[in-house]
Formats: C-alpha cells, sequence, structure tokens
C-alpha cells in the first residue's frame, strides 16, 4: 500500500495526463521522472499551487509560452493576449491538484500562492520530483517539492 | 562462539555503526560479514591469530553490529567448498576456463588471501568514515526500493529523507527513478549510512548485501 505522499503524487501525474486529453484531444508522453537536487526552471511560463494537511509542499507547471499560447488558442479559439498564458497555467496547475482531491479527500488543501514568491527560490536546496511531460514538439514539466517532514 | 561460528551484520547495525569507534581491522571484518563464511575463514583471509579473531567476533556481538547467523547445512558446505563436486558434468569450455585461472574443481582458490593493513597493534581508533572500504552501488539501491515498493515514485520521497547536501558533496545533482541509469558507486560513508536509515524508515527493509563493491 502506498504512503500518502506517494499516493499523492501519483494523482497528479495522472491528473495532468487527464487534463492534456480532456484539453487538447491528445495525450501526453511522459518521461522517467528524475529527482533534481538543484531544480532550475526552464524558460517559459509557470503556475503553481502550494498543498498542505495530507502532505505539503508546492505543485508547479512550467512550459514554454510558445506550446501555452497554442493551449490557450485551442481553448478560447482566438490567440492568447497579454496574461493569458500565465492564467493558463496557474489554471493547469490548481485544477489537476484540485482533481487529487477526489481520491485524496479534503485532507489535502489547495492554496494559490503569493504572486511574489519565486519557485526556484522555495525549492532551493530541496530536492524535487521532476516529471517531463512531451506534447506535439514542446516540452512541459511537473515539479512537485514536498516538505521533508511528513514524506 | 567458536571458530566455526558464523557471522552476519546485526538488524540494528545501520543504527549503531555511527555511533562507535573500531579499529581498522575491525570495520574491515565488519563489512565482510556476509552470513556464510566462519571465523576461522576471516582468520585466514586476514592473517590473524585464532584468538584474534575471536576477540573481534565477540567485540562486535557485544557491540550489537553482528548477530551469529544460522544457515544450512549445505549452505555451509557449498560455502567451504566442501560439497562433492566430483560427479558433476561440465563442458570442456568450462573445464579449461577453471584450468586457466588455477581453480581446481572443489578448490577454494576464489578464496584468495587480500592483503590488509591489519595495524593490529595500533592504538588508534578510527572512525566509520575513515574505516569503510566497500562503496554502495547506488543504480542497485534505487533497483532495489523499486523492486521492493514496485514505485517509482518511493524513491522520491526516499532520498527526501537524505540530506541534500551529503548527496552534492558527492558530485550527485540528478537522481533517476529507473533501474535504466549508468551505475554510480558511493564511498562517502555519511551518504551511505543515510540512505541505509532513509530505506529503512521509509519502506522498513534493509539494504541488501549485493549493493555493496
Amino acid at each position: 500500500m502506498n504512503l500518502p505522499a506517494e499516493e499523492a503524487l501519483q494523482h497528479f501525474v495522472h491528473y495532468a495526463e487527464n487534463y492534456f486529453m480532456k484539453e487538447t484531444w491528445s495525450s501526453l508522453t511522459i518521461e522517467q521522472p528524475t529527482i533534481d537536487l538543484d531544480y532550475n526552471a526552464p524558460e517559459g511560463v509557470q503556475g503553481w499551487v502550494k498543498i498542505s494537511g495530507l502532505v505539503t509542499g508546492w505543485v508547479m507547471f512550467t512550459a514554454p509560452k510558445s506550446m501555452v499560447a497554442e493551449l490557450v488558442q485551442q481553448k478560447l479559439g482566438e490567440e492568447a493576449q497579454e496574461g493569458d498564458c500565465e492564467d493558463y497555467i496557474k489554471e493547469m496547475a490548481s485544477v489537476v491538484v484540485s482533481n487529487s482531491r477526489r481520491e485524496l479527500g479534503a485532507a489535502l488543501q489547495v492554496e494559490m500562492p503569493n504572486e511574489n514568491v519565486v519557485f526556484d527560490k522555495m525549492c532551493e536546496h530541496l530536492p524535487v520530483f521532476v516529471v517531463s511531460m512531451h506534447w506535439q514538439e514542446h516540452e512541459a514539466q511537473m515539479v512537485i517539492s514536498l516538505n521533508v517532514g511528513n514524506v | 562462539m567458536d571458530l566455526r561460528t558464523v557471522l552476519e551484520t546485526s538488524p540494528e547495525a545501520h543504527e549503531k555503526v555511527t555511533s562507535v569507534s573500531l579499529r581498522r581491522v575491525e570495520w574491515s571484518l565488519f563489512y565482510s560479514l556476509d552470513g556464510t563464511k566462519t571465523l576461522l575463514d576471516f582468520a585466514h583471509r586476514y592473517r590473524l591469530k585464532e584468538v584474534e579473531i575471536l576477540t573481534i567476533g565477540q567485540s562486535l556481538l557485544d557491540l550489537g553490529l553482528a548477530a551469529e547467523s544460522r544457515i544450512s547445512i549445505q549452505t555451509f558446505l557449498s560455502t567451504q567448498g566442501l560439497t562433492d563436486k566430483s560427479d558433476e558434468k561440465i563442458t570442456i569450455q568450462t573445464y579449461v576456463s577453471e584450468e586457466s585461472v588455477g581453480i581446481q574443481p572443489n578448490s577454494k582458490a576464489k578464496d584468495e588471501l587480500i592483503p590488509v593493513d591489519l595495524e593490529w597493534t595500533e592504538p588508534k581508533q578510527v572512525t566509520p568514515q575513515d574505516a569503510l572500504v566497500k562503496k554502495m552501488d547506488l543504480k542497485a539501491v534505487i533497483t532495489y526500493i523499486l523492486e521492493s515498493t514496485k514505485n517509482p515514485l518511493a524513491v522520491y520521497t526516499i532520498f527526501l529523507k537524505v540530506p541534500p547536501h551529503l548527496l552534492k558533496r558527492c558530485g550527485i545533482k540528478t537522481l533517476p527513478t529507473s533501474s535504466k541509469s549508468p551505475s554510480l558507486f558511493i564511498s562517502d560513508t555519511e551518504l551511505q549510512s543515510a540512505i541505509m536509515n532513509a530505506v529503512l524508515e521509509k519502506i522498513g527493509v534493509r539494504l541488501p548485501p549485493y549493493i555493496w563493491h
């Protein structure tokens, strides 16, 4: 039986795949995850949420702006405007983690972070779990950083 | 306890190993314990007197680092090279390869003597960090975690328990979560202990002997 942290991670990956399937009608290719001890987010747009309760930490999505612009266009049927890409990826992070509550229950709480917080700084010196996801010719990442105390 | 006693590392050894100081020869013996060799074997291997190996064995038992191992007679005989292989049929290739490296059927040639700097009379006490001689195969550790948990995510939660600075000082910046990765050997004893403790704490198992080289 999985422990809460592993169970949560499994659901995050599962719902990320689901999200893309629903939004784009096409699937993601997911690479074997790695654990990164010195993570630097690649250039692009980022959206993350803070989780607490069952496990505490952060879940972040990062993707090239061109990829998110395509996703926005598919969703809205028009070109992405200023701020659309940032809003889209924040929503993606929030939806993926919130959907995991279906299995994990209300014990998992999701909060939107302070706008001024920089993800790279939050997980500095902490190992993060990096799942690289390929969609069409783009590569996005889901990055999970859990606090050591409750895993 | 006598010279036929077979010792293995005790289940609580991983906890005690960081808090004791032993002589080099004692650490060397401790990390050679595999639950199959008798104290007499080790006496030959390390060129120790019988009384010396008995003293070391007793010392490891008293410190809780070692425990007496119970093995079947078949295992004992096979590790001693005493099983009768005279009727065993082998190919000419096997026969020639054994002959070319000088191994006779039923011989103990594989148990070669290893020159060890024993410093038997040296009173200096050394720490585990100074004395460990074995390297931990990180790929084998990850493979073992995957086999035990059937879950790559467990690799992450286990390594969250390992202080990142220990990994970084060994030049490790990323860790795979699959067994399809190149081997990486760790000789940093503090990191070895941290990994052993994290595995025990998270999945309640001790790492198997084959992860050591």
